[in-house]
């Protein structure tokens, strides 16, 4: 047990576990703490061990409804009752500026990432995928800059915060 | 269930009786008595707890035995009953550990941890994480003895990176 000045002086393994309990939001003003924090956060590992302890306030839903995809922040865990909550509407434009009406919506199985597909003609066309990287959700890949250009990159950052 | 009991005695010489039952929750003490290290008239040592803590791992392991008893006896409890056996443990557990102080909590920590009882490492690093998520990084810092070794430009640069965690 090694003391510092009186003070607890706590291992690298016992900080990660008690990090890796700490929410996402929460761990992204904490990364700021000192350096050694900061490079622990970004790391790899952490996030594999902060995926499976930290508590998931909300999780994110795609609705469709009347050929429109809307993103749903859901809070099954909240403090008062569980709640959900629209947080962004996605329309999706064709470069002739023709609404493209949305079928269908999919999303990958895995509960870290979730991935928005539309169908197009015959074709499944997959718009973007998102997923937790260490300080939120952030989106991982998308088909096509177009594409995705349609459904308004700025308006989809703000949001996404919101969905972890 | 046996009812054996073995002797603790803590860093500052306190001596504690415990069941070998609850004693066995702390992997290396199950240990030294799977391998007969343990002799009934001595006490076993423990350099690095003190007694005022040593009595606090002491009370979570007591706790924590007659739950495990209880879960063997009634196997075919309904639903309802585990749910509410449970909320009881958690009640139980949120209370003890509002009992005491941070810096009580880093020291039960290393204690679970040189013990390796790691019900009671998840329990306090949940508590501590609970503690410190709504702190600022300033705070944070005093808890953990941590000085802030960025430059103000590298500070701003990554709290920029994270704003929207500061809203």
């Amino acid at each position: 047990m090694i003391k510092r000045r009186s003070k607890i002086y706590i291992s690298e393994d016992l900080l990660i576990e008690t990090l890796s309990r700490v929410p996402a939001k929460s761990l992204a003003r904490l990364r700021s703490t000192s350096k050694r924090w900061n490079l622990l956060v970004k790391d790899g590992r952490f996030a594999k061990k902060h995926s499976v302890n930290a508590p998931m306030h909300s999780s994110l839903l795609l609705m469709l409804n009347d050929f429109r995809v809307y993103l749903v922040s859901l809070d099954l865990h909240g403090n008062v009752t569980p709640s959900a909550k629209v947080t962004s509407q996605f329309s999706l434009k064709d470069p002739l500026s023709e609404q493209v009406d949305i079928h269908k919506t999919y999303r990958t199985l895995s509960p870290k990432s979730m991935s928005l597909f539309l169908i197009r003609g015959k074709v499944l066309v997959r718009i973007a995928t998102f997923g937790y990287h260490g300080e939120g959700v952030v989106v991982m890949e998308y088909m096509s800059r177009k594409i995705f250009t349609g459904l308004g990159l700025a308006e989809l950052s703000r949001h996404m915060i919101l969905s972890y | 269930m046996s009812s054996n009991m073995i002797m603790l005695k803590s860093s500052d010489g306190a001596s504690f009786e415990i069941e070998e039952a609850a004693a066995r929750k702390s992997k290396i003490i199950a240990n030294m008595i799977e391998v007969e290290c343990v002799d009934e008239d001595k006490a076993i040592p423990l350099q690095n707890v003190t007694g005022n803590i040593l009595a606090l791992v002491i009370e979570y392991c007591n706790k924590h035995i007659v739950d495990d008893d209880d879960d063997v006896a009634t196997e075919e409890a309904s639903e309802e009953e585990e749910e509410a056996k449970k909320k009881k443990v958690d009640d139980w557990e949120a209370e003890f550990m509002n009992s005491m102080s941070l810096e009580t909590m880093f020291e039960l920590l290393l204690a679970a941890n040189y013990l390796n009882i790691k019900s009671l490492i998840d329990l306090v690093c949940q508590t501590i994480a609970n503690n410190i998520k709504d702190k600022t990084p300033e705070e944070v810092r005093k808890i953990f003895s941590i000085e802030n070794d960025f430059t103000p430009e590298e500070e701003e640069e990554i709290r920029k990176e994270n704003a929207w965690a500061f809203g």
